[in-house]
């Protein structure tokens, strides 16, 4: 079963989509906000977990591409997730082809400057978790990293991440399984596994 | 990377993540003890996308506020397996042919060619003299008979017809190819009607209709030669020698010299050889249009095989036909309007 435990997370527009898929379609305000505002934090951490040097300004990019599009795509909510995803991360594989580096761990200091200013205490948690999350993710070979994050963090299912990186949901789910053995090897060096 | 070379036998607890227990730590659903630690940073993961929307860009902030006009919400349109479907079958379609032999590609060369002159000659899109070709040709070996331009070009002087030249205008049909003068019983003359059976599925009277112009020599000068549109079976009564013949059916070269007009009418009608004989010779017979030359039977072809041919090219005739009319509908169409004037 492919993300089967997760399946009532799977609606993220509460039963709304074909509505606000018609909105985008007209180009009606609302349902671009809507369809921001629902998608954008994942897609953003998603980019920010995966290193972008502008995982904000990367994530307007991408909104802008999808909101500009949305009127040609035809599917359910699932399939608009994978290709929000596969915008995303064609946009940050064009990112790192611009500035020609890999993702490297920043350092903390920085990575909390993205966080909302608003709650500081939770901003710098969250700094935090995204950082230990970013560094973790590093020991991981790249095809391992997409598919944890956009499982983790994208909340997409094996389906869906097969279609948003264009393979088989086979490779996907080997992918993820030696992902997290390394993870687990690599807490294991760090002394905390139990 | 270290990731790709798991040892379940090295590690007990690498025995543990298996498919459902990685889509329990996916979901934040509970999970083995000895996996807290995977649990622990699954929640960390998940919690980087739960934070607030970031701040838009200014134009995307715009597109928020404003939407997008109808132009740029394009209509739905096929989804990209369909585009990548259609790109399939065009790949296919190349590798198929790609995979025929020499002969094959030749002969589906050919093919191609054939269908689109006819094509372009059935709608009028090629220049003058290679439409006439194609349409003797289509004339020559279906059931079609197009209309003759001459008669659309009465004004105009005898040398812009096709009459005038010995050509394969539609407007000598009724000539036929009467080739082959009353005396000339060698069947290797290019006059010589007895080619005719040949192309015996070819109605008659329509055939190799260039015929009009051998005809239309000196000798066509005589009394038959105005019996052009009649496009009578008797056009194609090339081996009746029949002495009543001198006129020529056509008259609409009667200042063609005589061996230039004999000459392209006989090789273009009967497909033989194009030397033009004397004067007196290919001109002389014609095919008059008198009766005596309508039951030579020649030009009905030689019974079953012509019965057969004529099937065969009766549907192709059809669809021919078809896009013909259609052309001249729109020609006619573009003719300006007296009344809009």
């Amino acid at each position: 079963m492919a993300g089967g435990g997760d399946r009532t997370r799977r609606d993220r527009f509460d039963g709304q989509f074909p509505a606000v898929l018609d909105g985008v379609r007209v180009g009606e305000p609302w349902a671009f906000d809507r369809v921001f505002r629902t998608l954008a934090p994942m897609v953003a951490g998603y980019l920010r977990a995966q290193g972008a040097a502008e995982p904000d300004d990367l994530t307007s990019e991408v909104f802008l591409g999808v909101l500009r599009n949305a009127g040609r795509f035809e599917g359910d909510e699932a399939a608009f997730r994978s290709w929000v995803f596969t915008i995303a991360h064609r946009r940050l594989t064009d990112e790192r082809r611009r500035r020609g580096r890999h993702p490297a761990l920043e350092p903390l200091a920085h990575a909390a400057e993205a966080a909302a200013p608003d709650d500081v205490e939770a901003a710098v948690g969250e700094a935090l978790g995204t950082d230990r999350v970013r560094a973790l993710c590093a020991q991981l070979s790249p095809d391992q990293r997409d598919v944890v994050l956009m499982r983790l963090v994208g909340r997409l299912t094996v389906d869906e991440v097969a279609t948003a990186l264009g393979r088989t949901p086979g490779a996907v789910k080997a992918l993820q399984r030696r992902a997290f053995r390394a993870l687990d090897r690599a807490l294991e060096r760090e002394g905390v596994r139990p | 990377m270290s990731g790709d070379t798991p040892r379940p036998d090295d590690d007990p607890l690498a025995t543990l993540l298996d498919d459902a227990t990685i889509d329990a730590l996916v979901s934040g659903e509970p999970v083995d003890p000895r996996l807290d630690h995977l649990a622990a940073f699954a929640d960390d993961a998940r919690a980087a996308g739960d934070g607030p929307p970031p701040r838009p860009s200014p134009a995307l902030a715009a597109l928020l506020s404003h939407g997008a006009p109808p132009a740029e919400a394009a209509a739905p349109t096929r989804p990209l397996g369909a585009r990548r479907a259609g790109r399939r079958r065009v790949t296919a379609a190349a590798a198929s042919v790609a995979r025929l032999g020499t002969l094959a590609k030749v002969l589906l060369a050919a093919a191609l060619g054939v269908v689109g002159l006819g094509a372009a000659g059935a709608a009028g899109a090629l220049p003058e003299p290679a439409d006439q070709r194609v349409r003797q040709v289509i004339e020559a070996t279906t059931p079609v008979d197009f209309p003759d331009p001459a008669d659309d070009r009465q004004d105009e002087p005898d040398e812009d017809r096709p009459g005038g030249h010995g050509g394969p205008a539609p407007g000598a049909t009724p000539g036929g190819p009467g080739a082959g003068g009353p005396g000339s019983d060698d069947p290797d003359r290019p006059g010589r009607g007895d080619g005719a059976p040949g192309r015996g599925p070819d109605s008659p009277g329509r055939g190799p209709a260039s015929g009009g112009p051998t005809g239309g020599g000196p000798a066509g000068g005589g009394p038959g030669s105005v019996g052009p549109p009649t496009s009578t079976p008797a056009a194609t009564a090339p081996g009746d020698p029949s002495p009543g013949a001198p006129g020529g059916g056509d008259g609409n070269a009667p200042s063609e010299p005589p061996g230039q007009s004999g000459g392209q009418g006989q090789g273009q009608g009967q497909g033989r050889g194009n030397a033009p004989g004397p004067p007196g010779a290919s001109g002389g017979t014609g095919e008059a249009p008198g009766p005596q030359n309508q039951p030579s039977g020649q030009g009905q072809g030689t019974g079953a095989g012509a019965a057969l041919g004529r099937a065969q090219t009766s549907a192709a005739g059809a669809a021919v036909m078809s896009i013909r009319s259609r052309v001249s509908r729109v020609e006619a169409m573009r003719q300006p309007s007296p009344v809009r004037r």
